[in-house]
């Protein structure tokens, strides 16, 4: 599964599918394949605008038509791909904060996504990406407790898409995708805020 | 109720926990088991307070992630800047180490694709790179890996200028451009014959080296033809873009292309051999030559390109010249000077056998172009050499083959009509270029014979009238077909060499009707600007009266009154009745905003005359009752309406089949006509009798259908029916975004009257929001700035935001609203009360009663007494008592 090729669009619905069903092996095949497309789409948006502008719905809607680019627009597909693309970025984001952190006590590094640009990182400040571990920390908390709140997040605070285009995501009604918003927005709010 | 807690998940417990009063909390938690009644307990103690925003990801990092960073060592080279994407990787500026200078473009694989089968895949591109060699082709310079296994490939960094510029800047005549032209077919010549098929050929690839030798680039997405002839293991080079995989060496799968270069197969994901080449260097020489483009693929949407591509016949290279003089002859001058030639002298030398080799370079078959790259360069080398060219004789029948294989995809009942006369203009015309003799004979022929002319005749007026029933938009599905054979056969119109001018001015009028059904007002405009001296005062009169409709049509209604008395003026005494008709119900048509009085006069005037002539015509009837019912109504005259309306139903019901489209449009008035008066039920009855027809006439998903169901949609929310209107607005959603995609204005509209029914109706403000957002986003893709259309759609945002408390998201919609509408207008107005109820909700009384006091006289004087948005804020800030 290292290559999403046109002839295994099928198989790419077949693996969206079973992530949604929590297959975890599943996850780690189209994670070498959302990576990829998503890093493709960025270093277009670089080069056309020379400033490091990122629209993460953008990026995700770009990625998802390289991804399948001979199917017709299947919405299930697509909502589905969102949320893995969503959770792809998540997990780019954390290894690759985690790692520098990890580089910076002098450890040693902890699960590399691509080690090389790690001493180039620009300037993000510590204190954001503190709270941003934090956050994920959170949410891998969140994940354990009811899996498809913590997709809600990745969706909507991380992918940039609304109520209803969540809701598409995971499959269920925008009341279900309030009510786990809802949930995810109390149950991160008790984490990152300590004890009440 | 235990049942349903058992089966639901966490977060469903903790809405049904949050919603309960705090009496029956605890017997919800008592059914769960310990950990779980601990966490929802603390998270009900967190809910009671506000949350704070989530930290924000940092998306910089992810940026960073994804690329490669300057300074990064490959090799001898340190990158310097991405600069483009191939197949597997990314392509970056590379500077050497070292004393030496020099640069290099770097390709280098993408590290997550290091797995036996890319790695293997990227060799072997390498490899295919390392075998050609050639003074046209860019060398490979170093290959190899770095620490980590990642593999790349450094190709030489040309220092030149694109070959068009080039010429441009050389001054190059096209004798010399062929000549230059020829030594980079050479480069292609050999990649071809190493196997190897560039498929991205353009100017921009072709670099003209300070010795003035052009070298070719960027083999990115370049491909191996025959796997196992003489690659290691039978795979193929890689594909463009991301997807690695590439089994099957003849096809393509990812798209990677530049458009303007890409032939008909490439665009179509289809078979690709070495012609597909051939009609990029086809695409380049057409520029060299003539300094044009063969098709203006600016601002077209993918479907148009795919469609202009794979349908459209450009103009031969002199043709397309010819126009550009005709359109901006300052430009064209200075094209000519770059090739330092006249125009006229530039033009001649195009045109004949090198419109040829470049138009058969071209073909969209591509069995039917040249077959190899040495075929073409031998067919120039003849041109240089001013001996025959084989591409002559080839082309005769060309255009007039394919005009009629194009009959056979065109769709639709009208499409195939307009075809059918098209064609035969067409062919007519196309005789005429191709058999001067045959051609005289045949159109005098068409002429002279009576019955013929008057069986042309008939066609044509039947196929306007067919035009003219069909609005644009439901022509929409297949307007490419229809503008397509349109165009074409206004370019054969326009170039045709055609003798007689009558035959000409009539050919033109046809199709001035035709584009005047399609409300293509401008290009009507265009046709009746080119030059025609009318023999026949009949002709000219007529054309008189389509130059004001076009004026009509294009909103332009002082010239069209000038027009209208113009061909009122130039109408013969015994010109006939219905001649008479048409120019006086134009003539009405030209006056009904600036004169509806003297208008309404010129209706009886074409009614004179249709009862003089005794016509009975539905040409006739319905546009003129229907404007009719219009001066009316403007002139006040409401209670008169509804009976102009109502009798024309009736004989239309007598005299038009059962489902005739001429009864939708007198339906539509008439539900309107009916709403208007308040009166629901006949509103009603008419919105649902228009809306089966559609389906019946239409189909069920026709845009048609939409609008019929919009109007529904329309009306039951008016009457209150939020449970209709939002199954009525939602069928319309499902409809446009299988046939017009995600983004048509319609599209917007229609989420957002979903959106105000939601809201003022169904007091969903969740369900709301999401509509409005689908409206805005919408919006936004067509016109990104700021326009009012999107300001409403954020007011109802805002509301939809206010009603769930989300304050100050809601503040930040109408802050958006009150900006821009500057005129202090309908929109302010509303944003503002809106701002003032959301003010009352959050206790601000006092800033509530001020906001309150300014927006009221502005809302009162901007938005009607009866709309829902208004009744339903003065029902809220009325109470409060300012």
């Amino acid at each position: 599964m290292a290559d999403p090729s046109a002839d295994s669009a099928a198989d790419i619905s077949q693996l969206l599918q079973r992530w949604k069903q929590g297959d975890r092996a599943a996850e780690d095949a189209l994670f070498a394949a959302v990576y990829p497309l998503l890093r493709a789409v960025a270093a277009r948006s670089r080069r056309l605008d020379g400033a490091l502008t990122l629209q993460t719905t953008e990026l995700v809607s770009e990625a998802y038509l390289r991804l399948l680019p001979q199917q017709r627009m299947d919405w299930q597909n697509r909502a589905h791909f969102c949320a893995i693309a969503a959770h792809v970025m998540r997990r780019l984001i954390s290894n690759h904060v985690r790692d520098r952190q990890a580089r910076k006590r002098g450890g040693p590094a902890a699960q590399r996504v691509d080690g090389d640009v790690l001493d180039h990182l620009v300037g993000d400040d510590e204190q954001r990406l503190l709270q941003w571990l934090s956050l994920d920390d959170a949410l891998e908390a969140l994940d354990r407790v009811d899996p498809q709140a913590a997709r809600a997040v990745e969706l909507r605070h991380i992918a940039g898409l609304d109520a209803g285009q969540s809701a598409e995501a995971l499959g269920v009604s925008l009341a279900t995708e309030g009510r786990l918003w809802r949930f995810a927005r109390t149950f991160l709010e008790m984490r990152l805020g300590g004890p009440v | 109720m235990s049942a349903g807690i058992a089966s639901s998940t966490l977060s469903e417990l903790f809405a049904t926990l949050l919603d309960a009063p705090p009496s029956e909390r605890e017997q919800h938690l008592a059914q769960c088991d310990s950990d779980t009644a601990r966490l929802l307990r603390q998270m009900l103690a967190v809910a009671a307070r506000e949350p704070r925003a989530l930290p924000e990801p940092p998306l910089q990092v992810l940026h960073d992630v994804l690329l490669l960073d300057d300074g990064y060592r490959l090799g001898s080279f340190e990158l310097q800047g991405l600069i483009g994407r191939g197949g597997m990787g990314q392509v970056y500026r590379g500077r050497r180490l070292g004393d030496v200078e020099q640069h290099a473009a770097i390709k280098v694989q993408d590290p997550l694709r290091i797995d036996a089968d890319t790695a293997r895949r990227f060799r072997l591109e390498r490899q295919m790179l390392a075998r050609l060699e050639h003074p046209a082709i860019a060398r490979l310079i170093e290959s190899g890996e770095d620490a980590r296994g990642r593999a790349y490939y450094a190709m030489e960094w040309i220092d030149g200028v694109p070959i068009d510029r080039w010429c441009d800047e050389q001054h190059l005549d096209p004798r010399a451009r062929v000549a230059l032209f020829l030594r980079l077919c050479d480069g292609v010549d050999y990649a071809h014959r190493h196997l190897v098929v560039h498929r991205d050929l353009k100017a921009g690839n072709v670099l003209i080296t300070r010795d003035g030798q052009p070298r070719l680039l960027d083999f990115g997405i370049a491909k191996a033809l025959v796997a196992a002839a003489t690659v290691v293991d039978g795979a193929a080079i890689d594909g463009p873009g991301v997807n690695g995989q590439d089994a099957d060496a003849t096809t393509t799968q990812a798209r990677y292309f530049s458009p303007s270069h890409a032939a008909p197969e490439q665009v179509r994901g289809e078979a690709i051999s070495v012609a597909c080449d051939v009609y990029a260097l086809g695409v380049m020489l057409y520029q060299l030559v003539c300094g044009l483009r063969p098709y203006e693929l600016d601002g077209l949407s993918a479907v148009d390109i795919e469609q202009r591509i794979c349908e459209v016949v450009p103009p031969a290279p002199s043709e397309r010249f010819a126009q550009a003089r005709r359109e901006d002859a300052a430009a064209a001058a200075v094209i000519a000077q770059r090739r330092a030639l006249r125009p006229d002298a530039l033009q001649r030398l195009l045109r004949g056998d090198l419109d040829r080799i470049v138009q058969h370079a071209l073909r969209k078959r591509p069995a039917e172009r040249y077959a190899s790259v040495a075929a073409l360069q031998a067919d120039l080398q003849n041109w240089l050499d001013r001996r025959p060219v084989r591409a002559r004789g080839m082309g005769r029948w060309y255009r007039t083959r394919r005009f009629i294989a194009r009959h056979r995809v065109a769709v639709g009942f009208a499409a195939l009509l307009v075809v059918a006369v098209a064609g035969f203009v067409a062919l007519l015309l196309q005789q005429a270029a191709e058999l001067r003799h045959e051609r005289d004979r045949v159109a005098a022929q068409l002429l002279r014979t009576e019955h013929e002319k008057r069986n042309a005749e008939q066609v044509m007026r039947f196929l306007e009238q067919t035009f003219a029933q069909a609005d644009p938009s439901s022509a929409l599905g297949r307007k490419l077909a229809v503008d397509d054979v349109l165009d074409t056969a206004v370019r054969t119109l326009g170039y045709a060499d055609v003798e007689t001018p009558e035959l000409r001015q009539r050919m033109q009028l046809v199709l001035v009707r035709l584009m005047l059904g399609l409300q293509r007002y401008d290009d009507a405009r265009r046709l009746l600007a080119l030059p025609g001296a009318a023999a026949d005062a009949a002709v000219a009169q007529e054309r008189l009266r389509l130059r004001a409709e076009a004026e009509i049509g294009a909103g332009d209604p002082r010239a069209a009154v000038e027009l209208s008395a113009q061909a009122l003026a130039a109408l013969a005494s015994d010109a006939d009745a219905a001649t008479q008709a048409r120019t006086w119900l134009m003539r009405a048509r030209a006056l009904r905003n600036s004169e509806p009085q003297q208008a309404l006069a010129a209706l009886e005037q074409a009614d004179a005359a249709l009862r003089r002539g005794g016509i009975v015509d539905h040409e006739f009837l319905a546009p003129m009752q229907r404007l009719r019912a219009r001066l009316l109504a403007a002139l006040g005259r409401e209670d008169e309406v509804a009976a102009v309306l109502d009798a024309l139903l009736a004989v239309q019901r007598a005299q038009l089949p059962a489902h005739h489209p001429s009864l939708l449009e007198t339906l539509r008035l008439l539900a309107v006509e009916a709403s208007r008066r308040g009166d629901a039920v006949g509103a009603a009855r008419h919105a649902d009798e228009q809306l089966r027809s559609a389906e019946y006439v239409f189909g069920p998903d026709s845009l048609r259908v939409v609008h019929a169901l919009n109007l529904r949609g329309n009306l039951r929310s008016e009457r209150g029916d939020a449970e209709g209107a939002m199954a009525d607005y939602r069928r319309c959603i499902g409809i446009l975004q299988q046939r017009v995609g995600d983004s048509h204005p319609h599209l917007a509209q229609t989420w957002y009257n979903l959106g105000e029914t939601q809201r003022l109706l169904a007091a969903d403000a969740i369900a709301a929001e999401h509509s409005y957002r689908r409206a805005l986003a919408i919006s936004r893709s067509l016109i990104p700035g700021p326009t009012r259309g999107q300001a409403l759609f954020r007011v109802g945002l805002g509301a939809a935001l206010s009603d769930q408390r989300r304050w100050d998201e809601a503040e930040r919609e109408f802050g958006v609203a009150l900006e821009l509408d500057t005129q202090r207008g309908m929109l302010y107005a509303l944003a503002l009360s809106e701002l003032a109820v959301m003010d009352l909700r959050r206790g601000r009384t006092a800033a509530s009663t001020r906001r309150w006091a300014e927006a009221a006289p502005v809302l009162r004087r901007e938005v009607p007494a009866h709309d829902p948005q208004r009744q339903r804020v003065e029902r809220i800030l009325g109470q409060s008592g300012s």
